[in-house]
């Protein structure tokens, strides 16, 4: 019995010794795979899981820069020309809609569209989305939220905005915004549209599950560098006053256009540049005809006529040809290779002054000048001037007028014709960069537009002066604004004074050339004044141009009063101290 | 007594760790490792309210430019509400509407006038 209990135990404890080396395997084994599954997914694949998991928690998305805003002075404060305007548009999303006909009522009677249209655009149930009207006013947006229509919403949008409206509309131009702070088209949008727009940045962000932004993780990004904050050098009421004055004399004169430029002649900064017809920047799309978005102060060219006499004048007595005194003798005409030039109005003035030539405005005495000069120097003299090249204003679609007629000296009478301003042409602002040169003591100036830029990181960069070269001497600038200030008292520029000031300028009548072969248009011309007041540190240098006056044909009826008037405003907005005694003033 | 087949053993008394030994008290023994446990669960609480409140102030802080953004849009609204009112074209329909006259030939009285003075 004990051998037989013996071996019953012996038994069981085989049985158990088996099971426990067969659990150890198992348990071996089960080990074996986790660890190996550990391995594989925290070591041999670590990258390729981990890059996953990031794809799934990392949210990327572009942050837009801000299109930097465009401002005009305003009495020391910055006037915003152009700004960035948030507008609500109204969408509808048809397939929320549950009684379209009652919807497209509603929505017709707040945004003054047509029924029909609106149902049109919910017609399809399974539509998602239909934009019902952009640029909503507040008044519309109001209305909208009102209603509480389903399947109706309101959506933010960005929209260039134009606060002044026709203000300065040619100087500004106009631009979209787009994704990377828009593009310009036109005016300063356009030509520093590099400067205006920025850079957008992307930010990387780590989120959730549900999409949520994980407040501890690393976020990736910079903020957006903003377009760049350009001031202009326009004054906003010089402007202002200079586009009534256009308007109320282009009314009178029915003129087909009339450009004014107003400069400071001692930096070249331009104050003030209008143009009639002008456009509204803020409707440009709504605009037919795009030759109205040129800028005729800088792109247009036409032949000046007798505006160009003092700087032909300023030649002579600086190449000490002439003198004020200088006399000759006229007989009314001058002929060359066939051609003949006479005198406006046929006149004769037989023995006359430099000083009388300019007062007379006399063609023949021009020719006596330049005949003086010498083609070979009168041509380098002009360019000097800055005739025939770009003057460098950073406005887009600049013309530099053509000289082209001045490269063949053995053709004389191109020659005679471009010393009283014809058989060239030149841009308006061509023309009051010469007469800055002649007020300044004889520097040109390059003209400015903005005068400083405020960069995104906050610092402000001022735009110089820039002096171009020097054309004439500080005497002979002097002289020259004494002989126009004669032209003003005693020729024919007695409407563009104001008492009390010594305005100097020139009045020019010139001919318009026509486009379809050679020769003039009859009874067409072009009148301008082109002047700087006071005589003794100038402040102000006006270009008065009216294209095609119908009512009155020569320039001391349609620019000078004009040039006159604007002056007038300009030396008591300076509050600049008379210096001749005050007459009562007299309506023009 | 030896009963054939029957092995007895002699049992041995297993002395209890908590036991006194040689003048240690079981009680101290107790309480340090209870303190040690309360030291590492002070410092995971304290590492987790920290790493809590980042997150939290985290959320405040883009709240606050939330609101700082908000609050510059209107400020932007303003400004161009500001220019609209104070844009010329807007005056002269003023003007036009409450029917106002234009001055076309003010005339300026010197200040060294004395009549203007009195």
């Amino acid at each position: 019995m004990r051998i037989q209990q013996k071996k019953t135990i012996s038994k069981g404890r085989s049985v158990v010794m088996l099971r426990v080396p067969f659990a150890f395997v198992c348990f071996l084994l089960i080990g074996t795979g986790l660890l190996w599954q550990l391995y594989r997914i925290q070591v041999r694949d670590h990258v390729l899981w981990s890059e996953q998991a990031q794809n799934q928690r990392l949210s990327t998305f572009d942050l837009k820069a801000e299109r930097g805003e465009i401002f005009l002075h305003d009495n020391g404060e910055p006037y915003p020309l152009a700004v960035n305007r948030e507008y609500m548009a109204v969408y509808v999303v048809p397939r929320e809609v549950r009684d379209p006909k009652a919807v497209a009522r509603e929505l017709a009677v707040v945004l003054g569209k047509d029924e029909g249209e609106i149902l049109g655009k919910l017609s399809d149930p399974t539509d998602p989305f239909e934009m019902v009207k952009r640029r909503l006013s507040d008044d519309e947006e109001e209305r909208i939220r009102g209603l509480s229509l389903k399947g109706v919403s309101l959506l933010s949008e960005k929209y260039r905005y134009y606060p002044a409206g026709n203000l300065a509309s040619h100087v500004v131009g106009f631009a979209g915004l787009g994704e990377q702070g828009g593009a310009g088209g036109y005016g300063v949008e356009a030509a520093f549209d590099s400067e205006l727009k920025g850079k957008l940045s992307r930010v990387h962000e780590e989120r959730d599950a549900g999409g949520r932004w994980i407040s501890l993780s690393n976020s990736r990004g910079d903020a957006p560098d903003h377009g760049d904050v350009l001031t202009l050098t326009i004054d906003r009421v010089i402007q202002h006053e200079t586009e009534k004055i256009v308007r109320e004399y282009r009314e009178k004169h029915e003129a087909d256009a009339m450009t004014v430029i107003v400069m400071e002649p001692a930096t070249g900064k331009i104050l003030a540049m209008a143009n009639a017809p002008d456009f509204d920047p803020n409707k440009y799309a709504e605009t037919e005809d795009f030759s109205l978005f040129l800028n005729p102060a800088v792109s247009s060219t036409y032949e000046s006529g007798s505006v160009m006499k003092p700087i032909t004048m300023a030649i002579g007595i600086d190449e000490q040809k002439v003198a004020p005194t200088t006399e000759y003798t006229d007989t009314g005409s001058v002929s060359e290779s066939g051609y003949t030039v006479r005198n406006s109005e046929g006149k004769v003035y037989g023995r006359s002054t430099m000083t009388k030539v300019l007062e007379e405005s006399i063609n023949t005495g021009m020719i006596f000048v330049e005949r003086s000069v010498g083609h070979k120097v009168f041509a380098e003299r002009l360019r000097r001037f800055g005739f025939g090249e770009k003057t460098g204003v950073r406005l887009p679609a600049e013309s530099g007028g053509n000289l082209h007629n001045l490269n063949d000296f053995r053709i004389g009478i191109q020659f005679y014709t471009a010393a009283y301003g014809q058989g060239i042409t030149v841009t308006p602002l061509q023309i009051v960069t010469a007469y800055a040169a002649l007020a300044n003591g004889g520097v040109l100036m390059r003209p400015q537009i903005v005068e400083s830029i405020k960069h995104a990181d906050g610092s402000v960069e001022t735009v110089e002066p820039i002096e171009v070269r020097r054309v004439i001497s500080k005497e002979t600038s002097e002289t020259i604004g004494h002989m126009l200030r004669n032209v003003v008292v005693n020729g024919h520029g007695k409407r563009a004074d104001v008492p009390g000031y010594e305005v100097v300028g020139k009045t020019g009548t010139a001919q318009v050339a026509r486009t379809d072969g050679g020769g003039y248009e009859e009874g067409k011309t072009i009148g301008s004044f082109a002047g700087y007041a006071p005589r003794e540190n100038p402040r102000f240098v006006v270009l008065m141009k009216v294209d095609n006056p119908k009512d009155v044909q020569w320039a001391e009826s349609s620019a000078a009063p004009a040039f006159g008037q604007l002056m007038r405003f300009l030396l008591e907005y300076a509050r600049i101290e008379p210096t001749e005694s005050l007459e009562p003033l007299k309506s023009r | 007594m030896m009963v054939p087949g029957i092995h007895f053993q002699k049992k041995t008394r297993r002395r209890v760790l908590s036991e006194p030994v040689s003048g240690q008290s079981g009680f101290f023994r107790a309480d340090m490792s209870f303190l040690v446990l309360l030291f590492f669960v002070g410092i995971l609480g304290t590492h987790i309210y920290s790493v809590n409140s980042n997150a939290v102030q985290g959320y405040q802080v883009r709240q606050l430019e939330k609101e700082i953004a908000g609050m510059q849009e209107e400020n932007a609204r303003l400004k161009i509400r500001e220019a609209d009112a104070k844009s010329f074209q807007r005056i002269d329909e003023a003007r036009e509407s409450l029917s106002l006259d234009q001055a076309l030939n003010p005339r300026y009285f010197e200040e060294r006038d004395v009549v203007a003075s009195r």
